[in-house]
């Protein structure tokens, strides 16, 4: 009648890593300071730089929360250590998914990248930037950018309930009609991301009347291509269009075409 | 006001492994009045319940004179049929129903019955053959055609010795495939590969077909060629449901609610709706 | 209970007498804001009220289907021992304001939450909910509900009813519950000019509608299946020619119906895995999840198969029947970022 959660023998080890990325979503991590020292009577934290003095190196990891992008050789071989010590890796936001804002530099010459950056650039090595997927398996992703405390909740309440979370996949809209919004595409010819944008957030920037910038990357099965077309006709360039899907996940297989991907 | 979306509670009473993945649970009601007054047609199916997860359409598999026990069948593929699978003999269980339409038993006295079943789609099936073995000479022939992946993937395989005893019928078997190692007595086909040595004639025969959606038109198809008319073929639908009550509008197909017009539809009332498009 | 009808009059700023009196023993909720995009809300002061609103975003519904609703919480006391308690809400309302088509659109969700297994939850917050109307002078741009049957002016569904004859409301009593909640109130009875004056506006307001549906036949045209529309496909791909974009399956346009029904229902438990509750949220049709079955099986995995199923619900032709069918408010024809017109669909399907 009532679920239980899985027997374990131990509290399950949570690993937090970082690569090319803001510490953004750790910091959504600490924001659920609320409830944070609950959490802790159902997990150990083994591994976290950003909080912990002492750090418990060499694993093995029961959730591993990776966040950020890969970039350079170094993290490619960092990253499949920690999958290799890893028992459920959890690609930690859009950064770890798919490059997120870092992958912007994807989109121009590599050198042309450094040199805006780097007076030298001969120690510089970077490869392009992509999410972890591109290198290990992952066991999940969390969208986001950066993830809703919510929706990491949820993710680690799941795990202790041997159940697959319910994580938001329709678009922004939906929750944004929720909260009784107007459309601000549609009354205020604001060109907005939410309808191709996964939802997740509680349609948090339209509801402040701001359009949604599309920080949790595409919902399932969305119409990029309609999008394009509309912010066509509200007025949009075709440089800004490009702008609007390159930003958070631009190099994803939903939104590269309208990204500029020719 | 009462309230049909809350749950009543029901014992696990005993849990049989079918395959690697699906279990046939012996439900009881908690509530004695309930355990007395829960009726049901074979084909008809309830919503299992467990708190902090939700709730799961399954079918009825065990045929209505069962005492008051209700077996269901279930396969491990998503949340709550996980969590069922982690509970054990006495525990208990969310139950609501029993809701929708079963298998037409009324109309099929008399006549020959053909049943078709495709994987897991015997489950609700089950009941209809044990409630004709229960009352043999109310119908005609019965024929079961029966037909898996592979053999390991095959429900009520201990009911198969008693199914094959019922008087006046005929059982196939076949599967897909036969992995290496494993010995197979039966057919390897399609469901439909049992066609040219079916006994039942048409013409007084009625059909009741349950399976994957795709196998349900196929089979109807061939046996519209072979003779039957679509209001002599019952089919039992899948459809994603939240309520079982025709409230949610998940289970929508054409102009009909599969948890409050079906599951079991006459194929000439839904033909039209499950055309593949 | 239908009652003997009164009429009486009431000046423009007797609303807020209206309003003050309904103050007393209910909670009133009432756009509160002018314009296309207002909302209904709860309104604590007569001043807050908007009744010179042309439309809201979310229609009424949302006070008897919320968006998003507890069904019922649970907890685990101890192994087997668990409490168990249903959220039912059945607080005295008044909805002010409210315009034919969303009325009507009531009435629909009524048959339809009652028919068979009754809701409770819908129910119970319905008859505790006495109906205000307003009668719609002046029809939006996006407006068809005269084509529907469903308006501008009201016939039924109210228990008490507001036009705005011109320097004065002419108010109508519908129900004895509507009746009631004008006990104590001195009010001007109306004469045959008033409700001449409204037959007037009624005849008037007819006339001013720019969008039209010709229902006359239409469900036919849709049943007969030898017919493969290639209008769903355009909707999916293309939009039809030169007016509209593609669908793009935000599910915005089934969100702000006033008949949409369709829920999920989940459970949320909190972090001590012991307290719950159960949830249904509305759901859209439009979106990718909502055919799938276990495995990922999908019965209406192409957008072409979503944006039918709609439509053909609105135009009657689902499950639902009439009572999820279209009243002609307009809201998804203004809510769609692709300027999808159901209006337009009917016509392309009649070959209009």
């Amino acid at each position: 009648m009532f679920v239980e959660r899985i027997n374990m023998r131990e509290k399950p080890k949570i690993a937090v890593f970082k690569f090319t990325g803001c510490a953004g979503c750790q910091l959504e991590l600490l924001r659920l300071e609320d409830i944070f020292l609950d959490l802790l009577e159902f997990f150990d934290i083994s591994y976290w730089v950003m909080v912990k003095r002492e750090n418990q190196e060499d694993g093995p990891w029961d959730i591993s929360l990776v966040e950020g992008s890969i970039s350079t050789p170094e993290e490619i071989k960092e990253i499949k250590e920690i999958r290799k010590k890893s028992k459920f890796l959890v690609a930690f936001g859009d950064c770890a998914i798919g490059g997120c804002i870092p992958s912007i530099r994807n989109w121009m010459p590599q050198m042309e990248a450094e040199t805006q950056v780097y007076h030298d650039t001969s120690a510089i090595h970077s490869t392009k930037v992509l999410g972890i997927g591109e290198y290990v398996k992952i066991d999940a992703i969390l969208k986001g950018c950066p993830p809703h405390r919510e929706n990491i909740l949820e993710l680690l309440k799941s795990y202790l309930l041997k159940t697959k979370p319910r994580l938001r996949k329709h678009p922004v809209c939906i929750e944004c009609k929720y909260r009784d919004n107007a459309c601000l595409i549609t009354s205020k010819k604001i060109p907005c991301m939410g309808p191709v944008t996964s939802a997740g957030c509680g349609a948090l920037c339209p509801s402040l009347n701001r359009e949604c910038e599309g920080c949790f990357g595409p919902m399932s099965n969305p119409n990029p291509e309609a999008l394009a077309s509309i912010f066509r006709d509200i007025g949009l360039s075709e440089e800004d269009i490009i702008r609007k899907f390159r930003k958070y996940a631009g190099t994803s297989i939903e939104f590269q075409r309208e990204a500029g991907l020719r | 006001m009462e309230n049909d979306y809350s749950p009543n509670i029901a014992f696990i009473r005993d849990i049989t492994q079918e395959t690697s993945n699906t279990n046939t649970y012996t439900l009881e009601p908690y509530d004695k009045i309930m355990k007395k007054k829960f009726s049901y047609t074979p084909g008809q199916f309830i919503m299992l319940s467990i708190f902090g997860i939700g709730e799961a359409a399954i079918s009825i598999s065990s045929d209505p004179s069962n005492n008051g026990f209700i077996n269901t069948t279930i396969r491990n593929v998503g949340n709550v049929t996980n969590a069922i699978f982690r509970l054990k003999k006495g525990d208990l269980i969310g139950i609501r129903g029993p809701y929708g339409i079963g298998w037409p038993l009324d109309k099929a006295e008399n006549r020959d019955i053909l049943i078709i079943a495709g994987g897991m789609g015997l489950a609700p099936l089950r009941g209809v053959i044990n409630h004709i073995k229960n009352n043999r000479d109310k119908y005609g022939h019965l024929e079961i055609i029966y037909g898996a992946r592979t053999p390991g993937d095959m429900i009520f395989t201990y009911e198969y010795d008693d199914w094959k005893k019922i008087m006046d019928s005929t059982i196939h078997l076949t599967v897909d495939a036969v992995p290496y190692g494993i010995k197979w007595d039966y057919r390897i086909g399609l469901v439909t590969s049992c066609f040219p040595g079916m006994k039942t004639h048409p013409r007084n025969a009625i059909a009741f077909v349950c399976g994957p959606e795709i196998m349900m038109r196929y089979v109807a198809k061939c046996l519209e060629n072979i003779g039957f008319n679509d209001d002599q073929i019952y089919i039992s639908l899948e459809r994603r449901m939240k309520c079982g009550i025709g409230k949610c509008g998940h289970c929508q197909i054409g102009q009909k609610y599969v948890c409050k017009d079906g599951p079991v539809f006459q194929y000439s009332d839904i033909k039209k709706f499950i055309r593949p498009l | 209970m239908k009652q003997s009808t009164d009429f009486f009059l009431l000046e423009k700023n007797g609303i807020d007498i209206l309003v003050k009196k309904f103050l007393e023993e209910h909670k009133v909720f009432g756009p509160i804001k002018p314009g296309h995009d207002s909302t209904f809300d709860e309104i604590k002061s007569p001043k807050e009220l908007h009744l010179d609103y042309i439309s809201t975003v979310l229609p009424p519904k949302k006070f008897f289907h919320p968006p998003t609703e507890n069904l019922f919480s649970f907890e685990l006391i101890e192994n087997t021992e668990w409490t168990y308690k249903e959220t039912l809400h059945d607080e005295k309302t008044v909805l002010i304001g409210v315009h034919p088509c969303d009325v009507h659109a009531i009435l629909r969700l009524d048959r339809f939450f009652s028919e068979d297994f009754r809701d409770p939850y819908y129910l119970s917050r319905r008859e505790n909910t006495i109906i205000v109307a307003l009668n719609c002078i002046e029809p939006s741009e996006y407006c068809f509900c005269e084509s529907m049957g469903t308006g501008p002016f009201l016939e039924m569904g109210y228990d008490l009813l507001l036009t705005d004859i011109g320097k004065k409301y002419l108010l109508e009593t519908g129900t004895y519950d509507g009746k009631k909640l004008l006990d104590g109130l001195k009010l001007e009875k109306a004469d045959k000019k008033d409700l001449y004056e409204k037959k007037k506006l009624l005849e008037q307001a007819k006339k001013k509608f720019k969008r039209h549906v010709n229902t006359d036949g239409l469900s036919a045209l849709l049943d007969d299946d030898t017919h493969d529309w290639d209008i769903w496909t355009k909707l999916a791909e293309n939009g039809y020619p030169g007016k509209s974009f593609p669908c793009l399956s935000c599910g915005s346009c089934s969100l702000v119906c006033p008949t949409c029904y369709c829920y999920d229902v989940y459970d949320v438990i909190d972090l001590s895995l012991k307290k719950g509750v159960r949830k249904r949220e509305l759901d859209s049709c439009q979106l990718l999840e909502y055919a799938e079955v276990a495995l990922g099986g999908n019965f209406r995995r192409d957008r072409r198969e979503r944006i039918r199923h709609w439509l053909m619900c609105k135009f009657g032709m689902a499950a639902g029947g009439d009572k999820s069918g279209c009243v002609g408010c307009g809201r998804c024809i203004r809510i769609c970022p692709s300027k999808i017109d159901i209006t337009e669909v009917a016509r392309i399907i009649r070959g209009e």
